[in-house]
């Protein structure tokens, strides 16, 4: 099989996408109501430790991945639960995705569409992409990272009419508590999902990238989500946040300079689109990799296709309908999620030290 | 109606090409594989458009963790 490379730079444009995701129509973080900036910056500031620890584990064994990793330090039995444990992760993860997408698409534009026909056109691209390889999609991503930032400022910089910095105060008025479960929200979405990476990035160049990907990337992405945040809470309010489907769509819905500048929503779900697709893209390409590397197989793109089936299955498996999903993304998911990107980092981080240490000696 | 014509088409779509190259290679564990990942995607599919009720995965995890 071809050895694949991407640069650092597209390495960090593929993380920024990423965390973007589907954040970009969802809100995260809506414990802390009027304190999410205070949230967010936590949140931010614990992800980055998390992603130096997500660094180091991938800089101790240069040119692999995860799946190589975990199987060289756990040997056979163990290591092939942990493949199996990250392959389900990511799928369900493109699963939800692809679900969040397909409910976002239908609420807000086509509506008497079945939801999972824009489903199903979304996965087969994403399936071609997958295909393709990671260097297309690193390529794409650093091409469209500009446009993105661009049409997100420029949407921001027109819903400034509509905020109000009074929304951000009093500070702190109920507490410490809803800001530290703000915080673990944000973490776990849509921060620390970008350790599906792990299992993708085994085409750097040097030692040292992954450092600078996973960290430039979380800065870029998580200045962006945080601006996000901030103006949807100035300009709808934490009572209109909690109680709507897609805030940061509905900020957006309310631009209207003068009569002839109206429908900048338009730019957003775009936007969130090429997000999405990369998000998913990622998802998938770790789960295939998972798959095969359980089976024992060099190649990974044969799978792509029933890969791409079952995560479309799973999404539509996920959830009843768009108030569950809202519930268990609020309510559930850091539970959920929480083992898969930090506790069993932590135990592979810890082992790898070992392994390391103990091979360095001998 | 559309549902399943659309899933049909996707899959008489890419299906033959990774078959015939697989086939082609003589990868048969990876055919088995591809096979068996794929046919369990159209079963589900299939019961989820005969209106079979599976439990929402949601509600099945909060279930494993308690949290419901």
């Amino acid at each position: 099989m071809k050895k694949e490379l991407i640069s650092d730079k597209q390495g960090a444009c593929m993380i920024s996408m990423f965390i973007l995701g589907s954040s970009l129509f969802f809100a995260t973080g809506i414990e802390a109501k009027n304190d999410i900036w205070i949230a967010m910056t936590i949140a931010i500031i614990l992800s980055s430790v998390i992603f130096i620890g997500y660094s180091r584990i991938l800089s101790l064994f240069p040119e692999k991945d995860l799946f190589d990793i975990v199987d060289i330090m756990f040997g056979k039995y163990i290591g092939k639960i942990f493949i199996f444990i990250y392959t389900w992760f990511a799928l369900h993860l493109s699963g939800l995705v692809l679900r969040n997408y397909g409910e976002f698409i239908n609420t807000i534009g086509l509506v008497e569409t079945p939801r999972i026909i824009p489903e199903l056109f979304f996965i087969i691209i994403c399936v071609w992409t997958v295909k393709m390889g990671v260097e297309p999609l690193g390529r794409w991503c650093e091409i469209f990272i500009i446009f993105i930032i661009i049409f997100i400022l420029v949407t921001l910089g027109l819903e400034v009419r509509n905020m109000n910095i009074d929304t951000l105060s009093p500070m702190l008025y109920n507490g410490l508590m809803p800001v530290i479960n703000g915080a673990t929200a944000i973490i776990t979405f849509p921060l620390c999902e970008a350790v599906v990476f792990m299992p993708a990035l085994s085409c750097l160049k040097d030692k040292k990238s992954p450092y600078k990907i996973y960290l430039f990337g979380l800065l870029i992405g998580g200045f962006i989500l945080f601006m996000v945040s901030v103006s949807t809470l100035l300009s709808l309010g934490d009572e209109t946040i909690s109680i709507t489907y897609f805030p940061n769509y509905a900020a957006a819905r309310r631009i209207a300079v003068g009569n002839f500048l109206q429908r900048i929503e338009a730019i957003l779900a775009v936007t969130s689109l090429f997000t999405g697709f990369v998000k998913i893209s990622v998802c998938l390409l770790a789960a295939t990799k998972g798959i095969t590397k359980l089976f024992h197989f060099d190649d990974y793109r044969f799978m792509c296709f029933p890969m791409g089936m079952i995560s479309y299955t799973l999404s539509t498996l996920s959830y009843e309908n768009i108030m569950e999903m809202i519930e268990w993304g609020s309510y559930s998911w850091k539970y959920y999620a929480f083992p898969f990107e930090v506790i069993f980092p932590a135990i592979i981080l810890i082992r790898a030290e070992i392994y390391h240490r103990k091979n360095k000696i001998t | 109606m559309i549902r399943t014509f659309l899933l049909v088409i996707a899959y008489i779509l890419i299906q033959p090409f990774e078959v015939i190259k697989l086939y082609k290679d003589n990868k048969i564990r990876e055919l088995i594989l591809y096979f068996s990942v794929l046919s369990l995607a159209l079963v589900i599919n299939i019961m989820i458009i005969r209106a079979f009720k599976f439990i929402s995965l949601a509600k099945l995890i909060n279930i494993i963790l308690g949290l419901d």
